[in-house]
């Protein structure tokens, strides 16, 4: 899979740079204290060295770990990645010229260990089975030591992340759910099962309550914004959040005080209607 | 291979990493294993190696679901919704969408 990668000067080269990772490129080093270059030959060395001598400390006693990735190597979270990727490309290639799947399409993301899969096909029964197939045959390809556990999902809905995903009702696409809030019941509703949200307004320890309080909205109102697409969605996300603000006692002038603050940072086709729930909060 | 090019080794009080449970935050009930690295006399050259191998995966062109970042859900949707949109217009017909939510268990083990 290493051959896959793009082409650049210096290719078998990694550039890290200590100080931002994100500036860190495919390409040879050029000056600079905090560069480190390094071989794709020596990452796959250094990878396979760590694997394979994963050494603890328990009770006085010193234990191997002989199955699996090294249990918190700063390089594990990359070899776990790389494995599934590695799942992932074989799954793909197994059902790309696969005619019994040739009115199917098989996408989904994943991030770390939480997986979502869609399955896309015309709404004929037998080909409906197939999409059904599909999903398991994607479940079977992944290797016996990594085993999938099912997450509540239903009417096509589930939450990933932050955010929940709606491929049922296009209106919403997804949205922010605060956890709190239950969208899978008949009814909609609010009930205190993941904890309370935020540290209640009156409760806190800090010397500055009100700015603690506001940075609490305003990262709320950033999740809001990273995750929800739609205008229905944004009205979702936020008729689930005002209850967890109500139960933190947070004050809504605070919250409207902050709502203001944060117009600017929203995709344009939703400032409208940001507004408009800014307006009806009572 | 000369491992202390890449990065300096870790010399001082080095310790062979230590484990712990610690409970989760979802259900006290479960523990989640920590291993620490922090007095690992490869720490660094394993962090290094790390970021280089997330470089390279960042920049591979093939098939796969992985997202890098958090940030990248919402275009990711997008992308599925789109998706269903030209399925729709190339078959003509609504389409059927089929989903799977999962949690893989012991992602390390």
């Amino acid at each position: 899979m290493v051959q896959k990668t793009k082409t650049a000067r210096g290719k078998k080269y990694v550039t890290i740079n200590i100080c931002d990772p994100k500036l860190s490129r495919i390409g040879p080093k050029y000056s600079g204290r905090k560069l480190t270059n390094i071989s794709f030959e020596d990452i796959i060395k250094i990878c396979l060295f760590d694997t394979q001598n994963a050494f603890f400390e328990k009770n006085q006693e010193i234990l191997r770990q002989i199955l699996g990735i090294a249990q918190g190597s700063p390089s594990s979270p990359s070899i776990a990645i790389t494995v599934l990727i590695a799942v992932e490309h074989h799954f793909f290639d197994s059902i790309r010229d696969n005619q019994r799947f040739s009115k199917h399409k098989f996408t989904g993301m994943r991030y770390m260990d939480d997986i979502r899969n869609v399955v896309i096909t015309i709404n004929i029964p037998p080909e409906i089975l197939k999409s059904k197939e599909l999903i398991e045959k994607f479940i079977n390809s992944l290797p016996e030591t990594l085993i999938l556990e099912a997450e509540e999902s239903e009417n096509n809905t589930f939450r990933f992340l932050e955010g929940c995903q709606f491929y049922n009702d296009p209106t919403i696409k997804a949205a922010f759910i605060a956890k709190n809030f239950n969208i899978h019941g008949q009814d909609e509703h609010y009930e205190l099962k993941a904890g309370f949200p935020f540290q209640p307004y009156l409760q806190t320890y800090t010397d500055k309550p009100i700015q603690e309080m506001e940075n609490n909205i305003f990262t709320r109102f950033f999740a809001i914004s990273a995750y929800t697409i739609t205008e229905k969605g944004l009205e979702l996300a936020m008729t689930s959040s005002i209850p967890d603000f109500q139960i933190s006692g947070f004050p809504l002038k605070n919250v409207k005080k902050v709502m203001t603050k944060f117009k600017h940072r929203l995709p344009s086709h939703l400032q409208n209607t940001w507004e408009n729930i800014k307006n009806r909060l009572k | 291979m000369e491992i202390d090019k890449i990065e300096k080794l870790h010399t001082k009080n080095m310790q062979v990493p230590y484990l712990y449970l610690e409970p989760k935050m979802k259900n006290f009930e479960k523990y989640r294993p920590i291993a620490s690295y922090y007095l690992h006399p490869l720490k660094k050259v394993y962090k290094v190696a790390g970021q280089g191998l997330m470089v390279i995966l960042k920049t591979i062109e093939t098939s796969h679901m992985n997202i890098f970042s958090t940030y990248d859900t919402k275009s990711k949707i997008e992308a599925i919704f789109n998706e269903i949109n030209s399925f729709e217009e190339q078959h003509n017909c609504q389409p059927n969408i089929q989903t799977y939510a999962g949690d893989i268990k012991q992602l390390y083990t």
